[in-house]
């Protein structure tokens, strides 16, 4: 029974979208769907299987390709529109939506709330009953280091294509530090927000973590993001691409806290004492040198020598 | 027989979207081959069992009197005609998807999570999404779509796999009110153990995810982190449980570790290097009450634990001036670091 009905709501579905891309290449419906264009046309086949009774010419549907390989419909008006949204479908919405809310109160709630809303409004009566005070129960929680106003200032460049002057904590020096930048894209990562820009310090393209933008200002100059940057591309990689100036760092947890190091972090492995090691490739060591510290003597950089010294330096310089 | 089926649903639906009126009972068997092949009783129990399948997909299939128009709503009063007195239609207004007029921006926001990395773990929210996406598809103004400006990562912990595999059915225990059961791997012991809770609310916060539980076995509500939460079975048949009047969840937002505990409340008054002070500002959150005109600040913890780490790996932006008992403790903690560097 599962299987039928399963069949049925794909083809209530899939009706309506072929309906609405009459004309188009199919090549472009297929890669849409998110499927090969072999399969489409097995499916618009099995389309014309179907029809209204009393089935009279008119009333068996029609699906097919023209020459110029655009999909054509016929007979199926009844499915203009698809079936209403359904509560799981809104709500694995909800749920996909929520990361994108955490730290970008000023940034992209605005649009996170506003498309939630109208997918509320669109929901059946009985449904929205359902989802009432979803909000209160289901919830992102805004992080302290969230930097809403730094983020809205970098996509306001992104829009209108300008240079922008920011002031960057880098871990390393422990200070502040101004450089222009030409924000290239945005990448949620692990619950925090991630701008990908040209800069000009540096000469390349980098990852900013917005959370450490004390400050940005739009500048005059324009710019122009390069033809074939796809920032959700780029999102699916590494979001911190090797510069091939990385060295290896060695670290080693004590069994004590081990299953929290493996249970974050895919890379580490665990030991036979029960102790764990995580190898990373890095450039920059103040940032591990911080986090190790936060185990105290529960975890230790084994090397490079400079990573270790880094630590030193830290406490050295403590106030 | 699968494919018969879904065949005569399909074109059950379809008639009944295109006629405007209600259609006889007698009418729509005679229209469908499928039904007409069937002897009475047995096309009468088709008709019952493919109703209430349609019906259970959304489809808002109405009953009404050819006679008088009227809808029959209750079961009770539609055994009371014949069958050549009900007709079927399925009600338009309910069953199309609405306009839903959506902003550039939001549909951009949308084919990014639409399209997005799924964990494979998630089957049923990667299908969910699927769906709707093509239906709202169809809402989807033609033209050139501008770049998008955001990108989502795939969630590379190790974490996130097994969260997905409970999130579907916690967010549904959540909303529904449903007391849960299941095994918690609590990593301080490293065992684990069964539990009964009543879930109040879950929590993303900086990429992971917690829920917020009333504890049966300790009597108090417990915070638990999603991704250790396995074997969980939702307990539909007891009776739902309400969140009470006085439970906080304001408490449970964006509170730092050392607010979490449950010990004494000590006040620290903290020296901070001015240079990082805005950093240390952010990382501090609302509740630090700051000297105007000077870098100090105060902070109340309740769990020292977790402050004692945070301050040692700090010491060189901030300094704990009070109480001297806390300034040890971070000091002792960094002399021990810096012996193992030192050999």
């Amino acid at each position: 029974m599962a299987k039928t009905s399963g069949e049925l709501e794909r083809l209530l579905t899939l009706i309506p979208f072929l309906n609405s891309r009459q004309g188009q290449p199919v090549q472009d419906i297929a890669a849409e769907l998110g499927i090969s264009q072999a399969r489409l046309l097995k499916d618009l086949d099995s389309l014309c299987l179907y029809g209204t009774p009393p089935f009279g010419p008119n009333d068996l549907f029609m699906a097919t390709v023209d020459e110029q390989g655009r999909l054509e419909m016929a007979y199926t008006e009844q499915f203009a529109a698809p079936l209403h949204l359904l509560p799981n479908e809104a709500m694995a919405l909800r749920m996909s939506l929520l990361p994108l809310l955490a730290g970008s109160s000023g940034a992209y709630g605005k649009t996170v709330k506003g498309i939630l809303d109208k997918i509320d409004r669109a929901l059946l009566p009985q449904d929205r009953l359902a989802v009432d005070h979803l909000d209160e129960k289901i919830m992102a929680a805004a992080p302290g280091s969230a930097n809403p106003g730094a983020l809205e200032t970098l996509r306001q460049a992104r829009r209108q294509n300008v240079q922008t002057e920011i002031e960057y904590y880098s871990g390393s020096s422990g200070q502040s530090s101004s450089r222009t930048i030409e924000p290239y894209g945005f990448v949620m990562f692990n619950g925090s927000w991630y701008a990908v820009a040209f800069c000009h310090k540096s000469r390349e393209q980098r990852t900013f973590k917005v959370s450490r933008i004390k400050q940005a200002r739009l500048l005059k100059q324009r710019y122009q993001i390069p033809e074939g940057f796809d920032i959700n591309k780029f999102a699916q990689g590494h979001i911190f691409k090797p510069t091939g100036n990385e060295q290896k760092v060695v670290l080693w947890f004590s069994p004590a806290i081990a299953r929290w190091i493996l249970e974050r972090n895919a890379q580490a492995t665990k030991n036979r004492d029960g102790s764990a090691s995580l190898s990373l490739m890095a450039q920059n060591f103040a940032w591990i040198a911080r986090w190790v510290l936060l185990y105290g003597p529960e975890a230790r950089i084994i090397e490079p020598k400079e990573a270790r010294d880094e630590v030193k330096k830290i406490i050295a310089g403590a106030l | 027989m699968a494919q018969q089926k879904t065949e005569r649903l399909l074109e059950l639906v379809s008639l009944l979207l295109k006629h405007r009126r209600p259609v006889p009972k007698p009418e729509i068997r005679r229209l469908l081959p499928h039904y007409q092949r069937l002897s009475g009783p047995s096309f009468d129990r088709t008709f019952e069992r493919d109703k209430r399948e349609l019906r259970s997909l959304g489809v808002p299939l109405k009953v009404y009197s050819i006679e008088s128009g009227e809808e029959v709503d209750n079961p009770a009063r539609a055994a009371k005609y014949e069958a050549q007195e009900l007709g079927y239609l399925i009600d338009h207004q309910e069953y199309y998807l609405p306009r839903l007029d959506l902003a550039s921006e939001e549909w951009a926001v949308i084919s990014l999570v639409c399209a997005g990395p799924q964990s494979p773990a998630a089957k049923d929210q990667a299908k969910a999404l699927a769906s709707l996406a093509q239906k709202i598809g169809c809402q989807k103004p033609g033209g050139n779509e501008r770049r998008s400006e955001i990108g989502l990562s795939a969630n590379a912990r190790p974490e996130a796999a097994a969260e997905a595999k409970v999130l579907g059915r916690l967010q549904q225990a959540v909303k529904e009110g449903v007391s849960i059961r299941f095994s918690y791997h609590s990593i301080q012991r490293d065992a684990k153990d069964q539990r009964q809770a009543d879930p109040y609310l879950l929590i993303y916060n900086a990429g992971v995810w917690y829920l917020i539980a009333y504890c049966h076995k300790r009597k108090e509500v417990r915070t638990f982190k999603v991704s250790r939460i396995q074997e969980l079975k939702l307990l539909n048949g007891q009776p739902r449980f309400n969140v009470p009047k006085d439970f906080d969840k304001t408490k449970y937002l964006g509170r730092k570790a050392w607010e979490m505990g449950g010990g004494l409340v000590v006040p620290i008054t903290l020296k901070v290097k001015p240079e990082s002070a805005w950093l240390i500002k952010k990382e501090l959150g609302p509740q630090a009450a700051w000297n105007k005109g000077t870098d100090r600040v105060t902070i109340t913890v309740s769990n020292p634990d977790p402050f004692i780490r945070w301050a040692a790996a700090h010491c060189d932006q901030v300094r704990v001036e009070q109480p001297e008992e806390m300034a040890r403790q971070v000091k002792v903690r960094l002399q021990q670091v810096l012996k193992i560097y030192q050999n």
